[in-house]
């Protein structure tokens, strides 16, 4: 009986002060989406993009679109604690899926802000770090035709074209891998609007945390091919000015190796395409017009990647992992001297291509 | 057993007298042709047309009204001659009828003629089944023990008759198959019936409930069964099996956990069907114990889990609502169990209303009104429907109880408290046995050979050893070299 | 000696497996990737090899002892050393234990507190642990031993929980090999070691094993498992974070699950970290059943009682305890400590005990 009334007695102890603050989540604002704007050398305006459930009951789902909430501040818990006092219901980082840093901020460094989220456990690795070339507040406020959720319509916009198209994998886990690796530099999907309509418009590249050029949609084709392995690209090839064709699930994947010429490293650069032929603008397509349309295809895979590899040494970055590359096939291999190699690095590029078969009509 | 009389009646006259004190104790003196004979019976046990029929003209007939003579002449079975008054005495209080002649007022015939007033046996209600057998027990001691004879008509079938109950005197028989139960099974049921000190045994629940091994817990920790076939079908294992006098349920054991979810019919259908069934069934109450709990938890303190996608359903369905989730919860699982007790209080046909009335109308309208969410009430409807799936009918109501403490420690701790809470019940589950056998089996302690007959059934081919876990005298059920002939391809 | 343990009580050797894997994998195996990377970049998978085949032999000595001395280290304790110092010694082995199972405790509670409820007090969780350890405990050793089984067996979504960060992983960090000098593999081994402590139990609870020699294989097959564990788990990690990021990171096991995205559960380590409530729950249940056993015999005292007298002992510790800072002095601390009674004590007693009979024998054979 004793037993039972000291065991009683610890279990209500623990209903009463071991209770946590509760999270309801219709008592939470959930931040969808957040973005990042220059002010000036100090401060940054940060807006975050809320989702509203106005109108919304059980029986009419109603439309859900977003609000926003900015702040101007030097520190991040500075614009946190100005963003509480503008909000009604708690903020929630939880549910954050795609942040975006404006142009001009990206351009001075933005690893201080990027950190501040992969040291809160509530933030997922998944959650997409994006360039946007113009204002990230308007973008954020602005109501897009498609779908009246800013976040939504952002996260699933570049989710697409990771899956489908030519933009490389990529989240905060691989923007932090590629900075902290050595040899390495990392990369983020590139946004901007034409006319209306908000677009993926390449990749912005980095050196460090500080963004240095871009590239567009068609470099990035390359640049996929030369950083993972993946089969759902698209290439458009053209032999002359009425005679064109677009590849469509190309496979394309890259083998590295590395030899010694004179003492200074050479990296071989073996990539491999396969596809299909499946739009074609000619009238009659046969063996020869395809083995054509492969060598066109091998010799302009290759002038391009030489040129993409031409443009980042000039740069001085390396988004590719060259030096990653180099460094796992080297022993005591050393950062500081690779440096002073890298620009003049002397990369072979091999093409290999295979075409499957041309549609399904002769 | 301890007799706990009031007054000791010590002869034979002044037993009678005292029993003549009810009402329906009847005191006739018949003649014969050469003197006199007493007939002394209670009218309301003794079978009155048998009476008449055979025993009295039988009486009528005999020469001497000596008692000798008449325990000759009488066309009954155990009838006997005695002079012990405390034998006498529970004989005429189970509905046999006594003769005294008048030369000794020590010496009585006693003639059984009891009323058995059966019921017919039915198709079982509790656990029904499509196929297989439609036999039930029913509240008479002697046939359940014929009904599992005629299916085991062997020797080694062994009944050892008990008496429990200081007022009720109900009979309980201990059935075993000799030879392949363990008898440390048989001695500890035995024990522990002889040690039961009770006045008042109405049914086999009593005593499965007074001789389970640890009171205290919420889990049955003995099976108790009206089919016939199930009976026999788990003495033939090994097990042990209690049959009450007055109660159409029989008790089985030792068992485990695992087999309290599965259904006789598993039996009967094909083993791909009933091992999916089964798994199907055990997924049912984990889902039965943990949804609501993980629906309180994730809304209360772990938004990140939820998807994207289901994110604003959720949050829109709880828009309205003005409650936190556990009330919330509380509040629909206490009405589901509302509707539940009174479908079960009330006959078939006006419960059948209640859950229609309940389910739909109360539901749809708690919705409607806002005070609770059409997913949470999706959930904790298919928790209450999953928590019936349960054969056998005990182990359902603790499933549901179950319920409560989880949905509690998910409102204090979130996830974390359900996995707490889910520690308690391993560490009490693991502790638990019954009839000193370990009741988490196969599981723990792990026996790879005692899965082909709980998690999932396989076919009888591969049942040829009884379980590990009973400890059976002779192991084998049949011997598999034997029976499995290999054959090459069209040959 | 002591009295035989009733037959009832005993389990089967292939337990041991369980009790030994459950002993290691804790707390440790969501930190550990950090600290060998840290000694020896990204070779330390060879210092986890080396530790665990290390170990496998501290295991082959343990049961050496144990086998000779027939009992456990109390009276193996009491019968070298006497019965003074045999007891300090088995006192404070005993007091080790109860320090490690102390460590498991409050490092667990801070995973909780940094990811899932800042808010939740110390108190609170230590108290909730201590209540289930002796709901646990007080039914003997045979649900101990449940609890290390499932504690195993739910320590192996692990496994299925490294297929998530497949997808961002670059094998090609790991090359080259054996890039690391030689003067880097005696420390990084000396921190893995540290990952393999547990074995130490088996001093307690050989006697409650049927036929203890024959666990021996089962013993090894369970610090095989561990090591295999470790493996991946270091593997994982190695391949799935640049070594920059991998030292800023505290527990890599736990931000590798942050990746897992299933259809009905986007984030998986809120369901992992509730899961490893129940994994650490054997170190706890095993270490102070073991300590509170142990000091039983030592005393002669009531094992119930000492149960509860240490329960509110490490209740009160785990207040005390309430900087990260002293967290990380303790762990150090009691890592020490283990590494010393592992490498350095262990190997005396077996030294000791191989003289002692040798000793013995000779004199039998001289008077003979």
């Amino acid at each position: 009986m004793k037993r039972i009334k000291v065991v009683s007695f610890l279990f209500s102890m623990l209903f009463l002060m071991g209770c946590v603050p509760t999270e309801v989540i219709d008592e939470l604002q959930l931040i969808h989406a957040a973005g990042y704007d220059y002010i000036d050398g100090e401060q940054v305006e940060a807006t975050v993009s809320v989702p509203s459930y106005k109108g919304a009951n059980q029986k009419n789902p109603g439309v859900i679109e977003s609000e926003t909430i900015s702040a101007i501040g030097n520190t991040s818990k500075d614009i946190r604690s100005q963003m509480d006092s503008k909000s009604p219901k708690k903020l929630e980082n939880s549910k954050l899926a795609s942040v975006l840093y404006s142009r001009k901020l990206s351009e001075g460094g933005i690893f201080e802000l990027i950190d501040t989220f992969s040291r809160d456990p509530s933030v997922g690795q998944r959650m997409l770090l994006l360039v946007y070339e113009g204002n990230t507040r308007s973008l954020l406020e602005s109501h897009l035709t498609i779908e009246p959720e800013i976040s939504r319509y952002i996260t699933e916009l570049v989710e697409q074209n990771t899956e489908y198209t030519d933009l490389p994998k990529t989240n905060i886990h691989v923007f932090l891998y590629r900075y902290h690796q050595e040899g390495m530099d990392p990369f983020l999907p590139f946004l901007g609007m034409s006319e209306d309509k908000l677009q993926v418009k390449g990749l912005a590249i980095f050196k460090g945390d500080k963004m240095v050029s871009t590239i567009s949609m068609d470099e990035s084709f390359l640049f996929k091919a030369l950083v993972e392995t993946f089969s759902t690209g698209t290439y458009e090839i053209q032999l002359d000015k009425e005679d064109y064709a677009t590849f469509m699930n190309l496979k394309a994947r890259t083998k590295y190796s590395l030899h010694y010429e004179v003492g200074l490293p050479v990296l071989t650069a073996k990539v491999k395409a396969e596809g299909a032929l499946s739009e074609y603008s000619g009238k009659t397509l046969d063996e020869n017009k395809i083995q054509e349309f492969q060598v066109k295809l091998k010799e302009e895979l290759k002038t391009e990647i030489e040129q993409l590899v031409k443009k980042f040494q000039e740069l001085d970055v390396d988004p590719l992992g060259l030096g990653f590359q180099v460094k796992t096939r080297t022993r005591d291999w050393d950062m500081d001297r690779w440096a002073s190699l890298y620009p003049d690095l002397k990369v072979n590029v091999e093409v290999e291509t295979t075409i499957t078969h041309g549609g399904i009509s002769e | 057993m301890a007799q706990k009389q009031q007054k000791k009646v010590t002869d034979l006259p002044s037993l009678l007298l005292e029993l003549g004190k009810s009402a329906d104790f009847i005191h006739e003196t018949m003649r014969l042709h050469k003197g006199k004979i007493d007939l002394y019976y209670f009218k309301t046990l003794v079978d009155l047309s048998l009476m008449k029929k055979d025993f009295l003209p039988n009486i009528k007939k005999t020469e001497s009204p000596s008692l000798y003579d008449l325990e000759m002449t009488l066309p009954f079975n155990q009838v006997e001659v005695s002079s012990d008054v405390q034998l006498i005495e529970t004989k005429l209080l189970q509905g046999c009828v006594c003769i005294q002649t008048h030369d000794s007022n020590v010496e009585a015939i006693i003639v059984p003629l009891e009323d058995d007033n059966l019921r017919d046996i039915t198709v079982p209600e509790v656990e029904f089944s499509v196929i297989g057998p439609k036999q039930a027990f029913i509240e008479h001691l002697r046939t359940n023990i014929q009904l599992i004879r005629i299916r085991l008509p062997i020797k080694e079938f062994k009944v050892i008759e008990l008496q429990v109950g200081t007022l009720t005197k109900t009979k309980v028989a201990l059935l075993y198959l000799d030879g392949i139960a363990d008898m440390e099974n048989v001695n500890t049921m035995k024990q522990r019936i002889e040690d039961i000190d009770f006045d008042h045994i109405d049914d086999s629940s009593y005593i499965n409930q007074m001789i389970e091994d640890s009171s205290m817990s919420p889990f049955p920790q003995l099976i108790d069964t009206e089919r016939p076939d199930r009976v026999s079908a788990v003495l033939s294992e090994g097990k042990v099996a209690v049959l009450v006098d007055g109660s159409p349920t029989a008790i089985t054991g030792p068992t485990t956990f695992i087999e309290f979810f599965s259904a006789f019919d598993d039996y009967f259908s094909r083993w791909h069907v009933s091992s999916i069934i089964r798994i199907i069934r055990l997924f049912a109450v984990t889902f039965s114990i943990f949804a609501t709990a993980i629906y309180v938890a994730v809304l209360t303190y772990h938004s990140q889990l939820i998807p994207r996608d289901l994110l604003a359903t959720l949050i829109q369905s709880r828009e309205a609502i003005p409650f936190p989730p556990i009330i919330e919860a509380v509040f629909l699982e206490l009405t589901i169990e509302l509707l539940r007790e009174a479908g079960a209080r009330l006959p078939t046909k006006v419960g059948q209303t209640i859950g229609i009335v309940g389910g739909i109308v109360i539901g749809t309208a708690a919705v409607e009104a806002g005070l609770t969410s059409n997913i949470l009430l999706i959930i904790v409807a298919l928790a209450a429907l999953a928590s019936f799936t349960t054969p056998i009918y005990r182990i359902g109501n603790t499933i549901r109880l179950l319920r409560f403490p989880f949905l509690f420690l998910a409102q204090l701790w979130g996830l974390i408290g359900v996995f707490i809470g889910f520690g308690f019940l391993m560490v009490h589950l693991l502790g638990l046995t019954s009839l000193g056998r370990p009741y988490l089996e196969p599981i723990f302690p792990p026996r790879l050979a005692d899965f082909k007959d709980s998690v999932i059934r396989l076919p009888f081919s591969m049942q040829n050893k009884r379980p590990e876990q009973l400890r059976t005298g002779n192991s084998t059920r049949f011997n598999k070299k034997k029976a499995k002939a290999h054959h090459d391809i069209d040959e | 000696m002591q009295q035989p343990i009733p037959a009832r009580n005993l389990v089967s050797p292939v337990m041991v497996l369980f009790l030994i894997n459950a002993m290691q994998v804790g707390v440790g195996v969501l930190g550990f990737p950090r600290y060998v990377a840290e000694d020896m970049e990204y070779d330390g998978w060879i210092a986890v090899i080396v530790s665990g085949l290390i170990t496998s032999v501290m295991i082959w000595v343990i049961y050496d002892i144990l086998k000779k001395g027939n009992g456990d280290i109390i009276s193996i304790n009491k019968e070298l050393f006497g019965k003074w110092l045999g007891h300090t010694l088995s006192f404070l082995l005993l007091t080790y234990l109860l320090s490690v199972t102390m460590v498991v405790l409050r490092t667990f509670t801070e995973v909780i507190q940094v990811w899932i409820f800042p808010n939740l007090s110390t108190w609170a969780i230590t108290a909730v642990y201590c209540l289930l350890a002796y709901y646990c405990i007080v039914k003997g050793f045979r649900v101990v031993v449940g609890v290390c089984y499932f504690g195993v067996l739910l320590s192996l979504i692990t496994y299925l929980s490294l297929i998530g960060p497949i997808e961002f992983m670059e094998v090609r960090a790991l090359l080259p090999v054996f890039n690391q000098p030689a003067d880097t593999y005696l420390p990084a081994i000396r921190t893995m070691v540290l990952s393999y402590l547990g074995i130490k139990m088996v001093f307690i609870f050989y006697p409650f094993i049927k036929k203890p020699e024959t666990s021996l294989k089962w013993a090894l097959l369970g610090n095989a498992l561990t090591i295999f564990m470790y493996l991946l788990v270091s593997f994982a990690a190695f391949i799935y974070f640049s070594p920059n990021q991998l030292s800023a990171t505290i527990w890599p096991l736990l931000t590798m699950w942050q990746i897992i995205e299933l259809p009905f559960l986007e984030r998986f380590e809120y369901l992992a970290i509730p899961i490893w409530a129940l994994v650490i729950l054997p170190n706890i249940c095993l270490g102070l059943w073991a300590t509170s056993r142990g000091y039983k015999l030592i005393f002669s005292i009531n094992q119930h009682q000492t149960l509860i007298v240490l329960l509110l002992v490490i209740f009160c510790l785990s207040i005390v305890f309430n900087t990260r800072d002293l967290i990380d002095r303790l762990n150090t601390i009691v890592s020490e400590v283990g590494f010393y009674i592992t490498y350095v004590f262990i190997p005396i007693l077996w030294i000791v005990q191989k003289l002692r009979h040798k000793g013995g024998s000779y004199e039998t054979n001289q008077s003979g």
